[in-house]
């Protein structure tokens, strides 16, 4: 924000305001004494109409893209107009049209001040400060009306006038210095469409998108029914206070009326609202003021009297400028400056009144009807209360679409939930799983495993007239006991004749426990299926020698293999368990007999052997990954206590299959709770990937996860700000490393709040794109991000403090702070680099992490790549077009010279990189596209083989996704059309 | 149109998600559109990755050729997209790409997903990342080629 503009635009709109509060006093009591009180009906008539009329020609100069200078000449009009209103009046004009005219011009100057003081904040600071602001001029209404009163009591009525006038004249003052602040100081309130500062999108438009206009016309909508409620409500409070108080005691009644509503309004501008429009979304707060008001009319239907109605008015008067008036700035803000400006003055000074006109005339021919009938006047004020509601709300939300449009952040989608299937897709999918494509029928194994089916309804599929269908059912029974159906599932064995449905019913029947498998297979010609299953069945049912038959299971079943395993756990030493599954995993033995025993080692928790299981994932062997995907919720539970013992890079790869492993929530959640960054930063996208999908974790360790990544944040922060302040400031390389941890934590943050959001049945998918945009935007992107986090329920209060704490500069702490100290609990590597114990490294990460490629690459597995990198002089050729290569170069100083037949030749400075595809070809070398040689000078290169960059790759995919991207970058301008 | 397993089925048929796990290949089915085409009509890479389910499409950039192409003269102006092609997914990596129109040669149908849902799938699941890499630096050496 720029808070010297703040604070003058601030003090300008106070002196407006005095001078506004005061001229009205002086203009009704001229009216007052010209006409009388029986015609001030017709002076509100004129005041809304000059009002409205001073609206539109403001307008028109304003869409002239002269708003500055008509702002100026309103205000001096203003003065002008109070400075010769008593010699006008002396000299016979009409008071009519002198009390008009300062009406009019003040309510249009209050409203161009507004716009001045909008334009010097933005984002969470608009939020934050217009309230105040707001209180502000509440405050100086107050004092003006009382000081109006004193000053005509000394000097007569005509010195209000002159006060007034000078009044505007400093305001007019303090207005240009406040443009010069703007001018110098930035306008981030009106330089941009939005609440960040604009980066997104060219200033100044003039012309609204679609989001945009929809938005304009809910706001409309939504003026003209406040509008309508408030003037109900004016007209039954005069009413109601025309019969209470006599002529003498009314005054007094209004006044305290007056003092009791602008002080109660003063204690929530400077308190709770901008507390609210921090922590809570438009929608809510939006809605506050017509939900407020439509209860105190339902208490006015209920219970007839003053205090109901004086009640309901109060609340009324103070919500709309502390909640709607506040909400409406807030909602303009998602639209470009001019129109911003423009619509404001429209809504304020012709929808308002124009809903308000259309009420007083209703009441007008309702006559004393209306009044004679309050409860029916309520009902039909709350019917009108309910759409305003719903009204806000609509505004509101398009106000979220339009703040997120720019970022390309769609709205939350309400999905079908694919857990729910009819009968007719249940049939079609378990005929799928069925079919003798693999993949097809793992893809429909994998729909129905998630599917919530009644267990009636599978019932009657276990005698389908299709083997493959009754083969399917078999087989979701078998990884899927239901023990409501053991006795169908009996039945249904008993008289299946398909040879693999029968060897899949056994499997089923075993998996229950139940005997009838044996009894059934005994009866049925053992044909190579059934037989298989029938010894799967016996070892599960009766025990034997299952470490003799592990091999041939796991190489031909290792679903069957994992649950005999399962089954008769109490019969096996654990060790000899662990010994076999290693033996039958052996690298270079039966890669099917590997594969399975992988998945037996995985589902069953096989603790002596999850190292074998561990360091295949961590080599990204596929075997290994399907193994982690397979798992159900029993093997999830069974491996979960043994993950917090593998190293990092294993956890990270198991974390990372688990995206695969909707079923493996107990995984998951322990993997939620790992210290390390790396793997919490890794778990947190696959819970979040996992839950945009239909599985479920467990809440508590959601909670945990969010809580951990909040303190791991402020860590961060914290640091940073020790970082600032810190004698012994850290190196520039550990300053670029925090603040790259720093982006990597409010990623994971907004992660964590994501899959909450998730958990609580809405759409995570935005808040994952908002993370995106927090953590590798702009710093304009990165405040829009922020307020549209807000704006989706990201979390409580203190998730977006931190977060907005992000966006802002350092604050030095006043004592001495260490940045080691802050890191230590949350981000070990970091610390210890913080404290200078790799100093030998930081050469070759600092030149690593300049090349965009590496740009979002944790800190840790790049310093394990920095420690991989040989560091080259190049005075020649560094390779020749046509030879073969594996390794990638980067350019650490100096510079190189890519060289190809038919193009120009391209300068490689430092950060650049050559080599990419070499160092991600699938084959043993790739052939050079270019021939580069070091520019004259020489050149300092960091060269990476295949293999050192495809650990990293393994443990960093986000280096895969910049190398896919700077691949892109060069395939997308000749050929966009082949991907 | 195509019910779940079947746009992630036509989905998996892509060689862009080939080894994703069954179950990502379904979260991304989930929140996958169908736009059926008849010959003649035309989709953009503006906003979608399309990856065709059945059909042929023939692929051109924006331009004047595009303005004016004939299907006949879009095959000869760029390439063309049979049942697992993927149009527009080099933008979800490299976002300043020219969007690219396609028009269906014969009646197709094609799977629409939103960039950053298939971003989000990038960012999960390493094994589509690295199809995504292999494909765009295949094309990358067969257009050096």
């Amino acid at each position: 924000m720029n808070l010297r503009a703040y604070r003058l635009g601030v003090a300008m709109v106070v002196l407006g305001n005095l001078a506004a509060v005061a001229l009205k006093a002086y203009a009704e009591s001229v009216f007052l004494a010209s006409y009388g009180a029986a015609r001030l009906p017709w002076l509100l008539i004129a005041n809304a109409s000059g009002f409205a009329a001073a609206t539109v020609g403001y307008d028109v100069i304003a869409r002239g893209r002269r708003a500055r200078a008509a702002d100026a000449v309103l205000i001096a009009v203003l003065g002008g107009a109070s400075a010769s209103a008593p010699a006008l009046l002396g000299a016979g004009a009409s008071a009519v049209g002198v009390v008009v005219a300062l009406a009019a011009a003040s309510q249009v100057a209050g409203l161009a001040m507004w716009n001045r003081v909008a334009a010097a904040v933005a984002g969470r600071d608009a939020r934050r400060m217009l309230p105040r602001a707001g209180a502000a001029v509440t405050a100086g209404g107050v004092v003006a009306g009382l000081g109006a009163g004193a000053l005509a009591a000394r000097a007569g009525l005509d010195a209000i006038a002159y006060a007034g006038a000078a009044v505007t004249a400093v305001a007019l003052a303090i207005g240009v210095a406040q443009d010069r602040a703007l001018a110098s100081g930035g306008a981030p309130g009106a330089g941009q469409a939005g609440a960040g500062d604009g980066a997104s999108e060219p200033p100044g438009g003039a012309t609204l998108g679609d989001v945009q206009a929809a938005l304009v016309r809910g706001l409309v909508v939504l003026a003209i029914l406040e509008a309508v409620v408030s003037t109900v409500i004016d007209l039954q409070f005069n009413a109601a206070l025309k019969t209470r108080y006599d002529d003498a005691t009314r005054p007094v009644a209004i006044a305290l009326f007056l003092a009791g509503t602008n002080a109660i309004l003063f204690a929530l501008q400077a308190t709770a609202v901008p507390r609210l429009l921090v922590t809570r979304s438009l929608p809510f707060t939006a809605t506050l003021h017509p939900a407020i008001v439509s209860a105190g009319y339902a208490v006015i239907a209920a219970v007839t009297g003053f205090v109901p109605i004086a009640g309901t008015r109060t609340a009324d008067q103070v919500m709309r400028a502390a909640g709607s008036r506040t909400s409406q700035e807030l909602a303009l803000s998602a639209l470009p400056p001019g129109p911003r400006a423009r619509w404001k003055v429209r809504l304020r000074g012709v929808a308002w009144p124009a809903g308000a006109a259309v009420a007083a005339l209703v009441l007008l021919a309702l006559g004393q009807a209306a009044l004679a009938a309050p409860a029916w006047l309520a009902l039909a004020s709350i019917a009108i209360g309910v759409a305003w509601t719903i009204s806000a709300r609509v505004a509101a939300r398009r106000f979220q679409a339009a703040l997120a449009a720019p970022l390309g952040i769609r709205a939350e989608r309400r999905l079908v939930d694919p857990r729910h299937i009819d009968l007719a897709t249940l049939e079609q999918w378990t005929a799928a799983a069925g079919d003798e494509d693999p993949r097809r029928a793992a893809l429909a194994r994998a729909a129905l495993t998630t599917a919530r089916v009644d267990a009636a309804a599978l019932a009657e599929h276990l005698r389908h007239d299709d083997a493959p269908v009754r083969a399917a059912m078999f087989d979701q029974l078998a990884r899927a006991p239901s023990q409501a159906l053991a006795g169908e599932l009996r039945a249904a064995a008993a008289i299946e004749d398909d040879e693999r449905a029968l060897a899949l019913a056994i499997d089923a029947l075993a998996a229950l426990g139940d005997a009838a498998a044996l009894e059934r297979g005994e009866r049925a010609a053992l044909s190579r299926p059934v037989a298989d299953a029938i010894q799967a069945a016996t070892l599960a049912l009766r025990g034997g020698d299952i470490a003799g038959a592990l091999p041939a299971l796991c190489a031909r079943s290792p679903a069957r293999a994992a649950a005999i395993v399962r089954a008769r756990r109490g019969d096996l030493a654990a060790d000899d368990l662990a010994a076999c599954l290693r033996a039958i995993a052996e690298p270079g033995g039966d890669a099917a007999a590997r594969a399975g025993a992988l998945v037996v080692i995985g589902r069953a928790g096989v603790t002596g052997a999850i190292d074998v299981l561990a360091d295949a994932v961590a080599a990204g062997e596929p075997a290994a990954r399907d193994a982690i995907a397979e798992l159900d919720a029993d093997g999830a539970a069974a491996l979960a206590p043994h993950v917090a013992g593998l190293s990092i890079r294993a956890r990270l790869a198991i974390a990372r299959a688990l995206a695969g492993a909707p079923a493996a929530a107990a995984v998951v959640a322990t993997l939620l709770a790992d210290r390390d960054p790396e793997v919490a930063h890794a778990t947190l996208r696959t819970a979040l990937a996992i839950t945009r999908g239909s599985a479920t974790l467990p809440a508590p360790a959601i909670a945990g996860a969010r809580d951990a990544a909040l303190a791991a944040l402020t860590a961060h922060l914290d640091a940073r700000d020790a970082a600032a302040g810190a004698d012994a400031a850290p190196t520039a390389c550990a300053r670029a490393e925090l603040a790259i941890a720093t982006a990597r934590c409010a990623a994971r943050l907004l992660w964590a709040c994501a899959v909450a959001a998730a958990v609580d049945g809405r759409d995570p998918a935005p808040l994952a794109a908002t993370a995106r945009h927090l953590a590798g935007g702009g710093d304009a992107d990165r405040k829009r991000a922020l307020d549209v986090a807000q704006e989706l329920g990201a979390g409580h209060g203190s998730i977006l403090a931190a977060l907005e704490r992000w966006t802002q500069p350092a604050h030095p702490p006043a004592g001495t702070g260490s940045v080691a100290a802050a890191l230590r609990d949350h981000d070990p590597w970091l610390a210890e680099l913080a404290a200078g114990a790799h100093a030998d490294l930081e050469p070759a990460l600092a030149a690593l992490r300049r090349a965009p490629l590496f740009a979002a690459v944790a800190g840790p597995a790049l310093a394990e790549l920095a420690a991989r990198a040989t560091r080259h002089q190049v005075a020649g050729v560094l390779f020749a077009r046509g030879d073969s290569g594996d390794t990638l170069h980067v350019v650490a100083s100096g510079s190189l010279v890519a060289r190809r037949p038919r193009s120009p030749d391209r300068v490689i400075a430092a950060g650049g990189v050559v080599g990419e595809v070499a160092a991600l070809s699938t084959t043993s070398s790739a052939t050079r596209a270019a021939t580069v040689e070091a520019a004259p000078g020489g050149a300092d290169v960091l060269a990476l083989d295949r293999a050192a960059v495809t650990d990293a790759a393994r443990r960093a995919p986000e280096l895969v996704l910049a190398i896919a991207a700077s691949l892109a970058s060069w395939l997308a301008p000749n050929r966009p059309d082949v991907l | 149109m195509l019910d779940l397993l079947k746009r992630a089925s036509a989905l998996a048929s892509c060689a862009l998600f080939d080894g994703l796990a069954p179950a990502a290949v379904l979260r991304l089915a989930e929140r996958a559109a169908v736009r059926v085409l008849a010959p003649g009509d035309r989709v953009t890479t503006d906003a979608m990755v399309w990856v065709v389910a059945s059909g042929a499409l023939a692929v051109a950039a924006h331009g004047v050729v595009a303005e004016i192409a004939t299907i006949s003269t879009r095959r000869r102006a760029g390439t063309s997209a049979g049942p697992g092609g993927a149009l527009g997914a080099i933008r979800v990596v490299a976002p300043a790409t020219k969007p690219v129109v396609a028009v269906a040669a014969e009646a197709s149908v094609l799977v629409a997903l939103e960039l950053d849902d298939l971003r989000d799938v990038l960012e999960e699941d390493p094994v589509a990342l690295a199809a995504l890499a292999e494909a765009v630096s295949r094309a990358l050496l067969q257009d050096e080629a």
